[in-house]
């Protein structure tokens, strides 16, 4: 089983990132890509989940309500591609970020990091309704590293595009944290190079 | 006439040691770096700010082995900072202070708040008891939570005092690649060491060193 995970953050709720993904157009790209398998972690704000069981209902002839909080939704479709919907893990990385083939995320730095340690392809899709836009910056210093992929317009025609190019190469690895280092400097143990 | 001459003198000679001083506490001012005494256990103290902050700062102190002696301060409406503290691996006494301001509040509060939990925080570096029993702080390790501008230069002032020596470590977010933030900025002449987090930065500001990302 081949799958993708879409995360937005902990808390608010990335409506855009949401709308990209949960739609035929971008699931039948992610089927060319022979992906049968769709997570889409969508925050534990309840506007989250309300706006991911109301794209479902699109997807699907099934009625999805909404139920207690906090449950993982399991959704087949007809021709048996399975999306899965959760607010949020408290082991994140260990129990979705390290099971997947492929992750699309905001910009957020955390996310950014967990998931290029944990080896896997990321393409990202900068948050632009934040205030403060670091996130951008961010995710353009780790594109030209050739780390990750970005969405620069965040269209679905661009997201595709951006998934058919994280398929067909191979990113660069990320150096491990050097933070060990502040050890050495709160020690005077190396000179400033 | 001569009495004037004599406090001139007075003067000029006061000066010339409050400059001489200054010279050498302020590390912008100061010719070569200076070890930290090395006889007991290292005394770090650290300031915990706000979420993404805090997040940075307990991710690098969680990769170090050596057993250095922490002390946090965190301020008193910031409980996630103590959450999240108490979940890490990372152990320390932990000092609140009053909180600097609330979301909202108009400049009269946010001065008056500021003032108090720079007052707070003057109480615990110079009276707390605690503090007195051996955790004088030989390192200040902050990372950019705008608090940590008052408290940075604090302990500049106490430094030249005579009533602290404490080197200043700076360590500026990930999220900053082409800019210092202002806190950075605003410590960039008094922090002993300056670690930034992307090449770019190190080539820009002369005073700052990149030895890969801490976090």
């Amino acid at each position: 089983m081949k799958s993708v995970l879409v995360t937005g953050g902990a808390t608010v709720t990335f409506v855009a990132l949401l709308q990209l993904t949960l739609n035929e157009k971008f699931i039948s790209a992610l089927k060319k890509n022979n992906f049968d398998k769709l997570v889409v972690q969508y925050g534990t704000q309840p506007t989250g989940e309300s706006l991911f069981l109301s794209l479902i209902n699109k997807l699907t002839d099934e009625d999805y309500k909404k139920s207690q909080l906090g449950q993982l939704y399991n959704i087949k479709l007809k021709d048996g591609f399975l999306i899965q919907g959760l607010s949020f893990d408290t082991d994140f990385v260990k129990n979705y970020t390290s099971k997947v083939d492929l992750v699309i995320s905001h910009g957020g730095t955390g996310s950014i990091l967990d998931t290029l340690r944990a080896g896997k392809k990321l393409v990202v899709v900068v948050n632009d309704t934040l205030a403060d836009n670091h996130q951008l910056e961010l995710t353009e210093k780790f594109a030209e590293r050739e780390v990750l992929g970005y969405c620069r317009k965040n269209t679905v025609e661009e997201l595709i595009d951006q998934v058919n190019q994280a398929e067909s190469r191979e990113f660069k690895r990320l150096a491990p944290s050097k933070g060990r280092i502040i050890q050495d400097v709160i020690l005077n143990n190396i000179i400033k190079p | 006439m001569t009495t004037s001459i004599y406090c001139l003198l007075a003067l000029l000679i006061s000066l010339t040691l409050v400059v001489i001083r200054v010279i050498f506490c302020v590390p912008f001012c100061r010719l070569q770096d200076v070890s930290p005494v090395l006889d007991k256990p290292l005394s770090v103290l650290i300031l915990l700010g706000s979420g993404g902050h805090t997040g940075e700062m307990l991710n690098i102190l969680s990769q170090l082995d050596h057993k250095f002696k922490y002390s946090f301060i965190v301020q008193s409406n910031d409980e996630s900072s103590v959450l999240r503290l108490e979940k890490s691996q990372v152990k320390g006494t932990v000092y609140t202070v009053p909180r600097a301001r609330n979301v909202g509040d108009g400049l009269l509060r946010s001065i008056q708040g500021t003032l108090k939990c720079w007052l707070g925080t003057m109480k615990v570096l110079v009276f707390d008891k605690k503090w007195k029993e051996g955790n004088i702080p030989s390192v200040l390790l902050v990372n950019g939570p705008g608090s940590c501008v008052p408290l940075a230069y604090s302990i500049v002032v106490l430094n030249i005092l005579g009533l602290a020596s404490a080197r200043i470590i700076y360590m500026e977010s990930l999220t900053r690649v082409n800019e210092l933030s202002l806190s950075g900025k605003l410590l960039y002449l008094v922090a002993d060491r300056f670690v930034v987090q992307w090449p770019e930065l190190a080539q820009k500001y002369r005073r700052t060193e990149y030895h890969g990302i801490l976090v």
